[in-house]
């Protein structure tokens, strides 16, 4: 018997349980809460209260910059397969990644302030063995790109100051300064997209991304078709990122 | 929009059942092809070639579990082309997943033996069914899926080397089991 034959035949296990892999998997991490889990999240949200209450302070949250999806070239974009992907939410920003860089939305400019690319750097892999993770600091002021080590494939890592709109390469993370934000994922339970997770913000704002479907069979679907949604209540505002 | 909905518009011989498949399983069947690939226009191309083959299969096939059946075609396809490249080393996505099926079914002494695919795969099926839940999705996600140490580790909240050592364990479970069941010989 080979290798190759126990992977084949991996191919013909039942049905139920490559569902049962796709949706337990994606649930499992909410379910194995244990206190110090509990314990740490606490730390995170008073963590999170009190630097929202000193940026309150200070009047600081984030530059003026702003960035166009024309400028980006972005709106009339085809999809490839893969959407972009909320990372970080708040009342104020969205920011999300695909495969091309981060997106940062702001709701309050109701237009992109921020892009990092990923392509000049070679990190556009967001999935698979190699693949760039992209996670946000539960303030949403950093985001850090890095690739997965491997054989022949060095790790690389990159860090995104919101604030600065700068992307670059980092020799190593500081700890210290960052809190990985962990959303709220309610799909399961309060799914306002089909294309998306839906994550639950404070004030039971729930928000996720969606496409606008047209009409026409023919149609292929470009960037500027992307929106976030926002639902509060039976309150529900699109955000169209890429127009 | 519902699978049977979706499913319904192939028989009606609506393009509309392409459109709704890449819109609910876009995501989905490119995670699966690239798990495989590490490639995103070779990616690209074989979930193309699922949709196309699901636009022949069905009808007549009207399958059950639409996100297995298309997943199924998805991994078969990207195995198959990971196979047929793999000969120039273009790919090392699941070099890893290999090795650690590799020393599963290497025995001291083997013995080779002829059974029928189908019989290991019942067999392999019917050890899935006595597994706990959490090393089933762990062993699935690993061999299934292909997915790396590192995502299974986050997604299961747990550490990569207690990921290893259960997958570890399930491999030696197995491999156990293949020898009861006369798969192997030692």
């Amino acid at each position: 018997m080979s290798e190759e034959l126990l992977i084949d035949v991996m191919g013909q296990i039942d049905d139920k349980y490559i569902d049962e892999a796709e949706t337990g998997y994606h649930s499992t991490h909410k379910m194995g809460y244990t206190p110090a889990v509990i314990a740490a999240c606490l730390v995170l949200i008073v963590g999170g209260m009190f630097l929202y209450q000193k940026m309150g302070e200070t009047g600081i949250r984030r530059n003026e910059l702003s960035v166009s999806a024309a400028e980006l070239g972005m709106e009339e974009y085809l999809f490839g397969i893969t959407l972009p992907q909320i990372v970080y939410a708040d009342s104020e920003i969205a920011i999300l990644y695909d495969s091309r860089g981060i997106y940062v939305y702001s709701f309050l400019e109701e237009e992109l302030v921020g892009f990092a690319d990923f392509r000049p750097v070679d990190m556009t892999c967001i999935n698979g063995e190699y693949a760039t993770m992209v996670v946000a600091s539960n303030d949403g002021r950093y985001v850090r790109a890095y690739s997965m080590p491997a054989i022949d494939h060095p790790q690389r890592s990159f860090l995104y100051d919101v604030a600065k709109n700068e992307f670059a390469q980092v020799t190593a993370y500081d700890d210290a300064e960052f809190e990985q934000y962990v959303p709220d994922d309610v799909t399961s339970e309060e799914s306002i997209t089909n294309y998306s997770r839906t994550f639950r913000l404070e004030d039971n704002i729930l928000i996720g991304v969606a496409l606008q479907v047209k009409e026409d069979p023919d149609y292929l679907y470009r960037y500027k078709d992307l929106h976030i949604i926002r639902q509060k209540d039976n309150d529900v505002k699109k955000y169209y990122i890429f127009e | 929009m519902e699978d049977n909905h979706i499913i319904e518009l192939y028989f009606q011989r609506s393009e509309d059942a392409l459109k709704e498949t890449q819109m609910k399983y876009g995501n989905y069947l490119y995670s699966i092809a690239h798990n495989i690939l590490c490639n995103h226009e070779d990616t690209e191309e074989c979930v193309n070639d699922v949709y196309q083959k699901a636009w022949e299969s069905i009808p007549p096939q009207r399958p059950t579990r639409f996100r297995a059946f298309l997943g199924k075609m998805t991994r078969n396809i990207a195995l198959n082309r990971y196979k047929y490249n793999s000969a120039d080393k273009r790919y090392q996505g699941i070099t890893q997943q290999f090795d650690e099926m590799d020393n599963l079914v290497a025995t001291d002494n083997q013995v080779e033996c002829t059974f029928d695919a189908n019989e290991l795969a019942a067999a392999v099926n019917a050890f899935l069914g006595r597994m706990s839940k959490r090393n089933r999705i762990l062993f699935v996600r690993r061999y299934w899926y292909m997915d790396s140490i590192k995502d299974i580790a986050g997604h299961m909240g747990m550490t990569e080397n207690n990921v290893k050592v259960s997958l570890k364990r399930s491999r030696d479970k197995l491999k156990k089991f293949l020898l009861e069941e006369g798969f192997l010989y030692e």
